[in-house]
């Protein structure tokens, strides 16, 4: 691949595509996924998910090391012939599928709920696409660019709830760890899907500039979505109580009406409004990788793909429903998924281990 | 030269803003101006008896009603039913403009209604998402109606007078702000919580302040007397600001303006259960007038004797008030149980309400003049 050095990603655009991919919807219902089990100390669990993609980097990371110029998709041909390997590349792309549709399916409810009660949800989905649509069609380097700028805009939204700190009390929070151990790392299991896209890095590594460093991005990557999410879940817990959250279903949408701005009535739809941005990257992210397996695996320009996948992707997330349902199927689909794309790359990193143990002892024989 | 914007964009960003608009503007949706439209500015939760024994919720809004694009006064529509729908369906028939939520600023619920339990109006405004969780509650005597029909002539609602007036109290009795919609959500499920709203009454031709309404759960089981208020301010809020003083007669006395501070202790005696709590007061404030003490400008001992007596008179009036909540009340009206939980653990099924009523409370008030305006006359 002869990519001119424009073309290639910085460090800094990798860890903020990283950071672009997890934070989506799954930052607005955190705290709720976290409280049936792990309650007042649900920000605990969050922290703690973090070493899901931490492993994710770890394993990753061993293979970038090993094959630093191709991805996963041809690692996959490649040891397990093409046939087999395809039908794991596909399946490697549900997952995209999945959240990219979920994301906007739910994109739609909190839309229709706060802000546009009066649009029917395929427009919003037309519109969310085509936004999605258009900005893949550009290519991972504008798309990484607008990862960067957003992931601004989160810090800032992100920020914004700190005035929310008056009107609680630390009192909502204890006792911390109160609650026993096992709760909490059950707890911890509830949030995979807030950090479930973090695989796709091993689609890009023949897009990343410098090699050496994208462990480092990556894990700034993490360490920034970590970071955001458990203040998040604490701040929300912090002004709500653990008693009301799970009564809320969008409880951090509630720590925003805290945020009282001068002339400005009701804060929430500025919120609304800048956090729609923050999802539509979020879906942009998921419909590029979508696109990016699909024409791997089918051999079809990617432009093409990009344009023929527009209305399946409409029709499957009208699938989804109400928020309830759609909260059903998630938590039904991602854990499979996610062991699926675990075990996934766990084989394919054994197979480099064991080729690469192999290769040594061949060259240690021939030494010999 | 090559232009910025070819021709193949061109036509990709027309056909993309045709379909948006189209998207967009094709819906059912009807754009109505300021005149054809119920703007609520406050809401209220009345109830009255039904024959069978049921009872029937009666929900009023007071609305602006706008004139050659000015607002000329307000008037009152109101919808009866057994539950939410029914009232708004019944409102509809007596209006003929668009019911539209969002810029109420104050709840009015009257005492029927909080005696029979609030579960009802706040089951409806949490669900709502359009609803200003902003707006101030309070009680009234009397219908919620009769008030919002309450029309003095500086104001334009009962609305906005409300709001003031309780945005105010913070000034001298103690009063939190901690009244809004959203006070309610976190308080009336939460352990070891309880309500408490600013009582509302018309007295003498104007809306006033008559104390505080006090719940157990979701009902109310009470109503504090001015006095009562304050000291229930000074021993649950922290960091209020209000007024105390010291009288003998109206000739002889001293007033003093201050922020009050309070922290609370909680600990358990772990062979009886019994819990123990100490609330610690710490007000701190300025003496505005002074003809009971001679030099408190000038003599720090006087100062001294001053905070000593006052401190005296605070705690024994707050001993006075809590021997009453523990046994006429019988409600932890001070969230001792929300300190309790948070240190003995939460979701244990322990009824507060009954353990504070049982437990031991001491309370410490410490007062300190930081403050001494320009002297004495």
């Amino acid at each position: 691949m002869n990519k001119s050095e424009y073309e290639l990603l910085s460090p800094s655009e990798v860890t903020c595509l990283l950071v672009g991919t997890m934070i989506g919807i799954g930052a607005l219902i955190l705290p709720n996924d976290v409280m049936a089990t792990a309650k007042q100390d649900g920000w605990i669990s969050v922290f703690l998910g973090a070493i899901y993609p931490l492993f994710v980097m770890f394993l990753s990371g061993y293979i970038i090391k090993n094959y630093s110029e191709v991805n996963i998709l041809n690692l996959s041909r490649k040891f397990f012939g093409k046939f087999l390997g395809n039908t794991l590349n596909l399946l490697f792309s549900f997952q995209f599928i999945i959240i990219c549709t979920s994301i906007s399916a739910g994109f739609c409810n909190i839309l229709r709920l706060y802000v546009v009660s009066f649009l029917e949800p395929i427009k919003i989905f037309i519109i969310v696409f085509i936004i999605a649509a258009y900005t893949s069609g550009k290519g991972l380097k504008v798309l990484a660019k607008t990862n960067e700028i957003i992931f601004y805009l989160t810090i800032c939204m992100v920020i914004l709830p700190i005035m929310a700190l008056k009107d609680g009390s630390i009192i909502n929070l204890s006792p911390i760890l109160g609650i026993n151990m096992k709760n909490i790392i059950l707890g911890s299991k509830e949030t995979i899907f807030a950090y479930a896209p973090v695989e796709a890095i091993l689609l890009l590594p023949a897009f990343i500039r410098d090699k050496n460093r994208i462990r480092g991005s990556f894990f700034r990557a993490i360490l920034y979505t970590t970071i955001i999410y458990t203040w998040i879940t604490f701040i929300t817990i912090y002004y709500l109580g653990p008693d009301i959250i799970p009564k809320c279903l969008w409880a951090f949408m509630l720590v925003t009406e805290s945020v009282k701005v001068p002339v400005v009535t009701n804060f929430r739809f500025i919120f609304m409004f800048l956090w729609s941005i923050i999802l539509f990257k979020t879906i942009c992210n998921e419909y590029y990788f979508i696109t990016f397996v699909l024409s791997d695996v089918t051999r079809i320009k990617r432009k093409i793909i990009n344009i023929c996948i527009f209305p399946f992707l409409i029709y499957l997330s009208t699938l989804y429903g109400n928020e309830a349902q759609r909260r059903e199927i998630i938590s039904a689909i991602v854990p499979k998924l996610t062991l699926f794309n675990i075990s996934f790359i766990v084989v394919i990193v054994l197979i480099i281990f064991v080729k690469k143990v192999l290769k040594n002892e061949k060259g240690s024989i021939q030494k010999i | 030269m090559k232009k910025v914007v070819s021709r193949k964009y061109k036509i990709i960003i027309s056909v993309l803003g045709i379909i948006i608009m189209l998207v967009l503007f094709t819906s059912k949706q009807s754009y109505k101006p300021i005149e054809e439209l119920d703007i609520a500015n406050s809401l209220g939760w009345d109830i009255e008896k039904d024959v069978n024994g049921d009872v029937l919720y009666s929900i009023p809004i007071n609305v602006f009603v706008y004139k050659d694009y000015k607002q000329s006064g307000t008037v009152v529509h109101s919808g009866t039913g057994r539950n939410i729908s029914e009232t708004r369906t019944d409102r509809q028939r007596k209006s003929n403009k668009t019911f539209l939520l969002g810029s109420e600023i104050v709840n009015i619920i009257s005492e029927d209604m909080a005696k029979h339990g609030l579960e009802f109006m706040t089951n409806i405004l949490f669900s709502n998402p359009t609803i200003n969780d902003n707006s101030i509650s309070v009680v009234c005597q009397g219908k919620a109606q009769d008030i919002m029909k309450f029309q003095s002539k500086e104001y334009s609602s009962a609305g906005e007078y409300l709001e003031g007036l309780i945005v105010n109290m913070q000034n001298y009795s103690f009063f939190s702000d901690n009244y809004n919609a959203i006070d309610i959500y976190t308080r009336q499920k939460a352990e070891g919580r309880n309500i408490c709203l600013p009582y509302v009454v018309i007295n003498n031709c104007s809306l006033q302040i008559d104390g505080m309404a006090i719940f157990k759960g979701e009902k109310m089981i009470g109503k504090l007397n001015m006095k009562d208020t304050v000291l229930l301010n000074i021993l649950k809020e922290n960091d209020v600001k209000g007024a105390l003083s010291l009288t003998e007669s109206s000739n002889n006395s001293i007033s003093f303006e201050g922020i009050s501070k309070r922290k609370v202790k909680c600990s358990k005696n772990e062979e009886t259960g019994q819990y123990e709590f100490s609330i610690n007061i710490n007000i701190s404030g300025t003496v505005t007038a002074n003809t009971l003490y001679k030099d408190i400008a000038t003599d720090p001992k006087v100062q001294k004797q001053f905070t000593e007596d006052l401190e005296k008179d605070i705690e024994s009036r707050c001993y006075c008030f809590i021997d009453r909540m523990q046994n006429e009340y019988k409600t932890d009206l001070l969230e001792l149980g929300r300190n309790a939980a948070a240190k003995y653990g939460r979701n244990k099924g322990e009824n507060w309400n009954e353990i504070v009523s049982n437990s031991n409370i001491k309370v410490n008030v410490e007062v300190k003049i930081n403050l001494l305006n320009r002297g004495q006359y």
